[in-house]
């Protein structure tokens, strides 16, 4: 008898999964990035981007910041600092294995950082800006839901779409999930192994 | 005399002034109702062609476009549709580069495929299971490069389709994944194969 509900659960357990599977949303709009074009040659065996890649691409959409500026620089850009910025006195991101720094402010305070920005973002959002050697490499949009904003998945790809189509030689962008948080991280082209880590969201 | 028949180009006001259709020709041309002289295709240098490839991030769902430009040989002309040949064969090298995009944006390269995909990709989510040639479509053939998607349970399983207009693209992509995995395909979207 025993045996009897258990084939009986499973097999109601796999009809609702595929119930599950086909019941689709009527419909649903998937977001299609844009790459940079690339030029090829006429034998298709070479190419090169169609558009220069521009470094200066990349600050109108960080608020001006650029990657390589000192924590001096940077906190010239940043709203409302008492103090300015120095190496000595930043925190460890802890997610790397060298020396990285970072600085962080609440995202609603980071309007400059947030002219592609959408749609809603929780309060608990945050951008932080990571040094490597006192030189900035890489900004972080950390999106996170509230009450408020249960999903701020369209502030961040909305955030990811306009940094897409520039260059992997002028800006590396990318866009994961980390816990309830969704990240997108702008990295420069010089930060080589850098690149590669990312950020964890550690339970609060 | 030699001369002239050395640079016959000199003859040429002389021509136009004796022969009957220079003396039919307008006396005056108003040129102000002219401003924008029809495009004359023929014999014009054309355009790039442009070949674009959907590719796909599994691990985030991300569809890429990739387009690929290329130039057209020296004598080719615009055909009567008014567009510029494309290259019939592709190297593998092209579908290869599109997915290298995909890879500059992934936490795994293995993450990126061709978005177009077998029944077999569900169960084995590799780039062995989708395809380069029916991923991509080129401008000498579509406008509309397009998308139509399953989600089997976290994944993303999609199709590709070619059209000139979304809709024509939206629908022989819908068709193609309903056709190849027995599901509703409603995850959809498009865009243009060359770039605005």
């Amino acid at each position: 008898m025993r045996l009897l509900i258990h084939v009986w659960l499973t097999a109601a357990q796999s009809i609702a999964a595929v119930l599950a599977a086909r019941a689709q949303p009527l419909e649903a709009t998937k977001s299609i990035l844009v790459l940079p074009p690339l030029q090829w040659n006429a034998s298709a065996s070479s190419w090169h981007y169609a558009v220069l890649p521009d470094p200066n691409q990349v600050a109108p959409l960080l608020g001006g910041l650029r990657f390589g500026m000192t924590p001096e620089q940077v906190g010239e850009h940043l709203p409302d600092r008492s103090s300015a910025l120095h190496w000595d006195d930043l925190p460890e991101a802890k997610e790397f294995s060298q020396d990285v720094r970072y600085v962080w402010l609440p995202m609603k305070d980071a309007e400059t950082l947030l002219g592609q920005v959408k749609s809603c973002f929780g309060d608990q959002s945050s951008v932080a800006l990571l040094f490597f050697n006192k030189k900035m490499f890489r900004v972080s949009w950390r999106f996170l839901p509230d009450a408020t904003c249960t999903d701020p998945s369209s502030a961040a790809e909305g955030l990811y779409a306009a940094f897409v189509p520039i260059a992997a030689v002028v800006a590396v962008s990318v866009h994961y999930a980390t816990g309830p948080a969704e990240v997108v991280d702008v990295t420069g082209p010089d930060a080589g192994p850098l690149t590669a880590v990312r950020w964890q969201m550690r339970s609060r | 005399m030699r001369d002239w028949a050395i640079c016959p180009a000199a003859l040429l006001p002389a021509l136009l002034f004796v022969c009957p259709a220079a003396w039919s020709a307008p006396q005056t041309f108003d040129l102000g109702s002219y401003s924008a002289p029809p495009v004359v295709n023929r014999g014009e240098k054309p355009l790039d062609c442009t070949v674009t490839y959907l590719v796909q991030d599994v691990a985030t769902n991300e569809t890429y476009a990739a387009r690929m430009l290329f130039e057209p040989p020296p004598d080719a002309v615009v055909g009567q549709s008014g567009r510029t040949p494309c290259p019939g064969m592709m190297p593998p090298t092209v579908g290869e580069t599109a997915l290298a995009g995909c890879r500059d944006h992934a936490a795994r390269p293995s993450d990126c495929v061709f978005a177009d995909m077998n029944k077999k990709f569900p169960a084995s989510p590799s780039v062995d299971n989708t395809s380069d040639i029916t991923s991509r479509c080129v401008s000498d053939h579509a406008s509309q490069i397009a998308i139509a998607c399953l989600n089997s349970g976290k994944r993303d399983v999609c199709n590709v389709g070619c059209g000139d207009e979304p809709e024509t693209a939206l629908q022989a992509a819908r068709h193609r994944c309903e056709a190849i995995h027995g599901a509703t395909c409603n995850i959809t979207g498009s865009v243009p194969v060359e770039a605005p």
